[in-house]
C-alpha cells in the first residue's frame, strides 16, 4: 500500500472494494479509479493504441490519454472511461483495454517492434495493392491491431434526461476563478450556472497547498461552495462538463448524474444532456501541464507533476517510492517542496533552465541546467540525466514527474472560430477574442498565481453582473500564498534514448513529426491528419502544443508562425444516449393514436405506422391463415354488406372568411367558390412547380365556411402550404385557416348496407338519394354532441363519413359496431382500403409520389382555364405535357393466376432488360376479391391509348416477370352504379 | 334515439388514475374541469373591434401577445398574430355555436375541445419539469404568472401557459397524449418528483 498514513481528503471512514482486471482491491470514498489504483501500486493500466506500449497513469485529470479502461460489466460496461475522472464507488468493477491474452502480457506488442512500418502516414502507404482487399482485409486487420475498447453490445438500459438552462452568467469551472467569479455576481443577485467536471469544487486548491486568509485552499473553496448553494438565484451544477459552445450564447453541457453509483437509481438518469442559453460566461476551466519531449517518456511510472502533486495532497496516495522530477516550471519546484512535506523522497530535481532557483530546497539533489536523457526499466526504475556540464548519471528513481509548463484549457472558447494566439509571457497559446459574451478568468486566461486567478474571478464576476444590471459591492481579496509561475518555452530533449512520445494515446513521436514535415506537410491542420495527432479521445489536450511546437522547430519557423488548430465540440467524448434522451425505442419518436385506438386493439387489429399514427391495418379472425385472406374477407363485406373503417388520420383543415372561396380557388387546379353550402368537391392541389401536391374532398359547410381533407402523410405539409399562401401570398384576403384533425374523429361506413347501418343510428335523418345524394354533407347532433356526415366514398360503394368531436370518438365507433350487428358489419384496416381503391383506381401516395402531374394521374379535365391557381403556369411546361409522359393506366396478369409484384418495371415484350426498354412501373398492386385475381395500377408511357396491349412487369429484385394486359385503372363499376345507390 | 349527452372522455384520465392522491405536492397534476376550447382568429383588419367586442360580452382584456388572460368563466391564450385558444368552463359539446354567432364577422372560430387534451401541473416542480421539455426560461421573471408560450415539448407541439402562481396548463393535440405522459412520467422521475393526482 502506497496510502499516507494521514491527510488528503478522502474519507477514511468510509472503505470501498473494487475489481480491476479480475484483481479485488480496496480504497476510500472520495479516491478516483485512478487514486485508488496509485494507492494499491497498480502501475500498469492500459496498451497505447497503435503499438501496444504498456503504459501507465499520466494525469490525474479529463485530458488523461492513457488509462483508459472498460467501466462495468454487462450492458454499463463503458469502454475509455478514463480512470482519472471515475469516481471509486463500492463494487467498482473495471478491465484494462487493447491488451491480449493480459495487460501484463500482451501478443500485440509486436507490433511496437515492427514501429518502423508504422511510422506517420502508414496508412496511406501501405496496404495500396491490391487497393480491392482493403475493405475485407487491411481495414480489418488494422482495427484489430490498433484499437481502444469494444461496446457491449446490448441495449443501454439506462436513462437519459434533458435540461434547459438560463442565467446573466454561466461560469465554467468551480476553481479558484470561477468560485471567485460566480460568489461575486451571485451576491449581486445574478442567475449564475456555475459548472464543474468534479463532484468537489475547488479545482487546483484540492491539490495544492496553497493557503487563502492563512487557510488550506480547499477549506475556502467549501465555505464559498456553502454560500453559492444558499444563494437562491445560483445553480451549481457538479459532475458537469460544458463540451461545446454554439450560436446565440448557447453551450452544450452533460451532468453525469448517477456515473459515481454502481448503477442509477430507480427513475433516475445516468447523464443529463444541458442546453445552457447565457447572457454572459466565464471560462475558468484553469490549464493543463504539458509533458516534457525526450526518450522513453511514455514509460510506466512517468507522470505528470501536477498529477503526482494531485495523487499525494489530495488523495494521500504516493505513486512512488523515490521521485525524480523533471521541470521547465516553477510549479514543479513546489511539487518537489509538497513531496518532502509529505515525507516522501525526492531523488533530483532537474531543471534545464539556468539559474532558476524560484525556492530553496534542502535535501534535494539539484541539476540546474540538466536534462533528462533516458528512461529505464520495464515499470521506471532509473533515468539517466545529463548534468548541465554535459556529464551523463544513472539516477534510480520508481517516479519521474515531468513538468512542462501550463496551456490555458480554452478549448471550447475555439469552438466558434476563434484563434488562439502565441504568448511569450506564459510560453503557450491564449485566447484574446473569445466568441460574444465570453470572457476568460485566472488560469484558462494565462494567469496562473493564486492571486491573480482569483482577482480575475472577482473582476470579471462583477463586471458580468452589472452588465446584467446587478450592482454589488466587490467581495473582498482575500489573503493568499505566494506562487511562482516562471516557465520556459515547451520543451524537447533531442537525440535521447528512445521514442519520445507527443501523442500519447496516438501514438505520435517527435520523429513522426519530424517526418512529417519532411514530406512537405507542414501546415497544422496537414500535421493533425497526416500524423493523427491530436485525433484520440483526449483531443490532444496534452500533446498539441508540443506538437505544434516541434512543428515550428522542424520547419524553421517560429511558434507563432505555426500557429494552433482550433477545436470542435465534443471538448470530451458525450454518449449518444445523453443526445437521444428520452427518444429511443419505443419512445423513439411520439405516436399518434385516434380515439377508436382503444376499439380497435380490443377488435384484435394488426397497426400499421402512417407517419407518427398508428393505423388498424387489417383485423384477423380466429382462424384465418393469413393476412390476404382477412384482408379479402374484409374487402369482400365493404362491396357485399357494410364495413367500418377509422379515417381520423386524414388531414382536416377548416377555412373560414370572406375570401375562403378566393383562397380554395387558387389552392385548387377546379373551383371550390362556386361549390353549394351542404355539398362536397373532390380537389387537386399543385405545387408551385406543377407537380401534383395532393388531393381530398373539401365541403362547404357554410357561405364563408370550408372544411377540407387531405392525406394522413401531407397533413401538416398542406396546413403549412395554406398559412404561407394565406399569410404570405395574399395577406390581403380574408380569410383564417386552422387545422381541425385532431378535433374529430371520423369513421368510414361503407357498402351497399351502409344507408340501413346509418338509419339505425340516426332514424330521424333522410338519407334518401333524393335527400342526401352522394357528396352531399350535413351537420346534425347526435346523443347531444355535434356530427357531420358526409356521403363520400373511397371505396366505390354507397358510403358515408361519420364525424364527432374526438372525446366521442369511442363512443361513436361502439355505437356504429353495436347498429350494424345485425348487419355483420365488419371493421375494415388500410389494407382493405388499399384493396378498394385500386379496384376503383383511384390514385393514392404510391401515385402522388412527387413526380405525377394532374394530367398523368387522369385529372387533366380538372385543371380550370378559366382561373389562375398555383402550379398552373408551370404544369404547362414541354415537359409536363409531353404525350410520352407515362400516365395512370390498371393491369392484370394475362394468364389471371400470376402474381403482381409493386415497383415492377413494364418492358414492351420480346426486348432485353435493359433501362433503355423501360416503359414505366407498377405503383399499387392488390389481391381483388372482385375480379378473383392480382390486378395492379401503373404509371406507363403512352398508357391511356396503349388498352388491350401486353406489356411486361418485370421485377429483377424479386426475379419475376409477368406478361400483363394495359386496362382502365377502373376495374370495378366504372359507371358509379354503385357510389350512388 | 333521444339525445342524450354523452361523457367526454378525458384524454390523460386513463394515466392520472394510475397516480397516488397522496404526496409531498412538489407535482400535482390533473386534467382541468370540462370546457370549451376554441381556436379564436380576428378577421382581417377587425383585431381592435374584435377586442371591443369581446371586453363587452366578456369582460375580458383581450391582448394580442403570448398571454393568458382571463375573466369570470371565459379565458384567452395568445398563439400567434391575431389569434387565441379560448377556454370556456363548463361548456356544453356544441358551445362553440355561440361565440361564432357572437363574434360574428369579426372574428372566425374553430371548435378544438376535443383536439387539444389539456395537461394542469402544479407544485413547486412543475417549473422544472417544464423546463425539462420546453427551450423557455420558465424563472418566474422570465415566465409569471399569465405568460404563454408556442412551442415544442418531447418533440409534440404544445401551448403552455401558468395560469396562477406555480400553476401551469398544457395542451398538446389529443393523440398524442399517450407519448407526452410517457415523457412526463420518465422525466419526473429523472428529476426525483413523484407525481400525485389533485385528489
Amino acid at each position: 500500500m502506497s496510502r499516507l498514513a494521514a491527510g488528503g481528503l478522502i474519507d477514511r471512514s468510509q472503505p470501498l472494494r473494487f475489481r480491476f482486471d479480475g484483481r479485488d482491491y480496496g480504497g476510500f470514498a472520495g479516491d478516483t479509479l485512478a487514486s485508488a489504483l496509485i494507492a494499491n501500486d497498480v502501475r500498469l493500466v492500459g496498451r497505447s493504441f497503435k503499438y501496444h506500449r504498456p503504459r501507465g497513469l499520466l494525469t490525474a485529470g479529463a485530458e488523461e490519454p492513457n488509462a483508459l479502461v472498460t467501466l462495468r460489466a454487462g450492458a454499463r460496461a463503458e469502454p475509455n472511461s478514463r480512470a482519472t475522472t471515475i469516481e471509486l464507488y463500492d463494487g467498482l468493477e473495471a478491465k484494462s483495454q487493447n491488451r491480449w491474452p493480459s495487460l501484463g502480457f500482451d501478443l500485440m506488442a509486436v507490433n511496437g517492434l515492427m514501429s518502423p512500418l508504422f511510422v506517420a502516414g502508414f496508412y496511406y502507404k501501405t496496404f495500396m495493392w491490391p487497393a480491392a482487399l482493403w475493405e475485407k482485409l487491411y481495414e480489418p486487420l488494422i482495427r484489430r491491431a490498433a484499437g481502444l475498447g469494444a461496446l457491449s453490445g446490448a441495449p443501454d438500459p439506462d436513462h437519459y434526461d434533458k435540461a434547459h438552462g438560463f442565467c446573466d452568467l454561466l461560469v465554467i469551472g468551480a476553481g479558484p476563478a470561477g468560485l471567485a467569479a460566480a460568489l461575486a455576481a451571485g451576491r449581486a443577485g445574478a442567475r449564475v450556472f456555475l459548472l464543474e467536471q468534479e463532484n468537489e469544487l475547488g479545482g487546483r486548491l484540492l491539490s495544492e497547498r496553497h493557503e487563502i486568509d492563512g487557510r488550506p485552499g480547499h477549506l475556502w473553496a467549501r465555505e464559498v461552495a456553502d454560500e453559492l448553494s444558499a444563494l437562491p438565484e445560483v445553480t451549481i451544477l457538479r459532475r458537469t462538463t460544458a463540451f461545446g459552445v454554439y450560436d446565440d450564447r448557447s453551450y452544450g453541457a452533460i451532468e453525469r448524474v448517477a456515473d459515481h453509483l454502481a448503477e442509477p437509481l430507480p427513475g433516475q438518469p445516468r447523464q443529463r444532456l444541458w442546453k445552457i442559453v447565457a447572457k454572459r460566461t466565464i471560462l475558468a476551466a484553469g490549464a493543463i501541464e504539458r509533458p516534457i519531449l525526450f526518450g522513453g517518456n511514455d514509460r510506466p511510472g512517468v507522470m505528470m507533476a501536477s498529477a503526482v502533486q494531485s495523487y499525494v495532497n489530495r488523495f494521500a496516495a504516493v505513486p512512488g517510492r523515490r521521485i525524480a522530477l523533471f521541470t521547465t516550471s516553477d510549479s514543479g519546484w513546489q511539487v518537489a517542496a509538497d513531496l518532502r512535506a509529505a515525507g516522501v523522497e525526492v531523488a533530483a530535481l532537474i531543471d534545464p533552465r539556468e539559474g532558476a532557483a524560484p525556492m530553496a530546497l534542502p535535501d534535494v539533489p539539484l541539476f540546474a541546467g540538466g536534462t533528462v536523457t533516458s528512461t529505464h526499466g520495464r515499470i521506471l526504475r532509473s533515468i539517466g540525466v545529463r548534468a548541465a556540464g554535459g556529464r551523463v548519471t544513472r539516477i534510480a528513481a520508481d517516479v519521474l514527474a515531468m513538468a512542462g509548463g501550463w496551456n490555458p484549457a480554452m478549448g471550447i472558447g475555439c469552438n466558434l472560430g476563434s484563434r488562439p494566439i502565441w504568448s511569450e509571457a506564459i510560453h503557450s497559446f491564449v485566447l484574446k477574442a473569445p466568441p460574444p459574451g465570453m470572457a476568460l478568468a485566472g488560469a484558462a486566461a494565462g494567469r496562473f498565481s493564486l492571486a491573480e486567478t482569483i482577482g480575475d474571478g472577482l473582476r470579471e464576476g462583477m463586471a458580468a453582473a452589472a452588465d446584467m444590471g446587478h450592482e454589488g459591492h466587490a467581495p473582498p481579496m482575500p489573503r493568499t500564498s505566494d506562487d511562482k509561475a516562471g516557465v520556459a518555452a515547451p520543451w524537447h530533449v533531442p537525440g535521447g534514448r528512445g521514442k519520445a512520445f507527443v501523442d500519447f494515446q496516438h501514438d505520435v513521436t517527435d520523429s513522426d513529426i519530424a517526418l512529417s514535415v519532411r514530406e512537405g506537410f507542414r501546415s497544422v491542420e496537414h500535421l493533425k491528419r497526416y500524423t493523427t495527432l491530436g485525433m484520440a479521445t483526449d483531443q490532444g489536450k496534452t500533446s498539441q502544443v508540443n506538437a505544434h511546437a516541434l512543428l515550428a522547430m522542424y520547419s524553421g519557423k517560429a511558434i507563432v508562425e505555426a500557429g494552433t488548430v482550433l477545436s470542435r465540440p465534443p471538448y470530451l467524448p458525450v454518449a449518444i444516449g445523453a443526445f437521444a434522451g428520452h427518444h429511443r425505442d419505443a419512445d423513439f419518436r411520439p405516436v399518434r393514436l385516434t380515439a377508436g385506438h382503444g376499439w380497435a386493439v380490443e377488435q384484435g387489429a394488426r397497426f400499421v405506422d402512417a407517419g407518427q399514427w398508428k393505423r388498424a391495418q387489417w383485423f384477423a379472425r380466429p382462424g384465418e391463415t393469413g393476412w390476404l385472406e382477412t384482408v379479402s374477407r374484409e374487402a369482400r363485406a365493404v362491396r357485399s354488406g357494410v364495413g367500418l373503417c377509422d379515417v381520423s388520420t386524414l388531414g382536416k383543415i377548416e377555412l373560414s372568411g370572406a375570401d375562403a372561396g378566393v383562397l380554395l380557388d387558387r389552392l385548387y387546379i377546379n373551383n371550390f367558390s362556386t361549390l353549394k353550402v351542404g355539398r362536397a368537391r373532390y380537389g387537386v392541389m399543385l405545387r408551385e412547380d406543377g407537380i401534383v401536391m395532393d388531393d381530398g374532398t373539401t365541403t362547404r359547410l357554410a357561405e364563408d365556411r370550408y372544411f377540407l381533407t387531405t392525406t394522413t402523410a401531407n397533413a401538416a405539409r398542406v396546413m403549412q402550404h395554406i398559412d404561407y399562401c394565406r399569410q404570405i401570398l395574399w395577406p390581403e384576403l380574408d380569410v383564417q385557416a386552422v387545422s381541425v384533425t385532431e378535433q374529430w374523429a371520423q369513421y368510414a361506413v361503407a357498402g351497399p348496407l351502409s344507408r340501413r347501418l346509418l338509419q339505425y343510428l340516426l332514424p330521424d335523418l333522410d338519407l334518401s338519394n333524393e335527400a342526401f345524394p352522394f357528396m352531399a354533407a350535413a351537420e346534425t347532433r347526435w346523443r347531444g354532441v355535434p356530427m357531420r356526415i358526409f356521403r363520400l366514398s373511397f371505396s366505390g360503394e354507397l358510403a358515408y363519413e361519420l364525424g364527432v368531436p374526438a372525446a366521442y370518438g369511442d363512443a361513436l365507433v361502439r355505437a356504429l359496431m353495436e347498429a350494424g350487428r345485425p348487419l355483420d358489419a365488419t371493421p375494415y384496416g388500410t389494407e382493405a382500403l388499399g384493396v378498394l381503391r385500386i379496384e376503383k383506381g383511384h390514385a393514392a401516395g404510391n401515385e402522388l409520389n412527387g413526380q405525377t402531374t394532374a394530367a398523368d394521374l387522369g385529372f387533366g379535365g380538372m385543371m380550370s382555364t378559366k382561373k389562375d391557381y398555383i402550379g398552373r403556369v408551370m404544369a404547362a411546361r414541354p415537359g409536363l405535357t409531353d404525350p410520352d409522359r407515362p400516365v395512370l393506366i390498371g393491369i392484370r396478369p394475362v394468364d389471371r393466376v400470376s402474381r403482381l409484384a409493386g415497383g415492377a418495371h413494364l418492358l414492351p415484350t420480346g426486348v432485353p432488360d435493359i433501362a433503355a426498354h423501360d416503359e414505366g412501373h407498377v405503383t399499387s398492386v392488390a389481391f381483388s376479391p372482385m375480379m378473383d385475381g392480382w390486378i395492379g395500377l401503373a404509371l406507363l408511357r403512352r398508357g391511356r391509348e396503349r388498352i388491350g396491349e401486353h406489356v411486361r412487369a418485370v421485377d429483377l429484385l424479386r426475379g419475376t416477370d409477368v406478361e400483363v394486359e394495359i386496362c382502365s385503372p377502373v376495374f370495378v363499376d366504372p359507371e358509379g352504379v354503385r357510389l350512388r345507390g | 334515439m333521444a339525445d342524450l349527452f354523452l361523457p367526454a372522455e378525458g384524454a390523460f384520465a386513463p394515466f392520472l388514475e394510475t397516480l397516488s392522491p397522496s404526496g409531498n405536492g412538489r407535482l400535482v397534476l390533473s386534467e382541468p374541469p370540462a370546457r370549451g376550447i376554441a381556436t379564436v382568429m380576428a378577421r382581417a383588419g377587425q383585431g381592435a373591434a374584435l377586442a371591443t367586442r369581446m371586453k363587452a360580452l366578456y369582460g375580458i382584456d383581450v391582448e394580442d401577445a403570448a398571454r393568458f388572460v382571463t375573466a369570470g368563466d371565459v379565458a384567452l391564450v395568445g398563439t400567434g398574430p391575431g389569434a387565441w385558444l379560448m377556454l370556456r368552463e363548463g361548456a356544453a359539446p356544441d358551445w362553440a355555436a355561440q361565440p361564432a354567432g357572437e363574434l360574428d364577422g369579426l372574428a372566425s372560430v374553430f371548435d378544438q375541445s376535443s383536439g387539444y387534451a389539456v395537461l394542469r401541473l402544479g407544485g413547486a416542480g412543475a417549473a422544472t419539469l417544464l423546463s425539462r421539455g420546453a427551450f423557455i426560461d420558465m424563472h418566474p421573471r422570465a415566465f409569471p404568472v399569465g405568460a404563454a408560450a408556442v412551442t415544442v415539448m418531447s418533440h409534440i407541439g404544445a401551448i403552455l401557459w401558468q395560469r396562477e402562481a406555480a400553476v401551469y396548463e398544457v395542451a398538446i393535440f389529443r393523440s398524442y397524449a399517450a407519448s407526452f405522459w410517457h415523457w412526463i412520467a420518465a422525466t419526473a422521475a429523472a428529476n426525483g418528483l413523484t407525481p400525485m393526482r389533485s385528489a
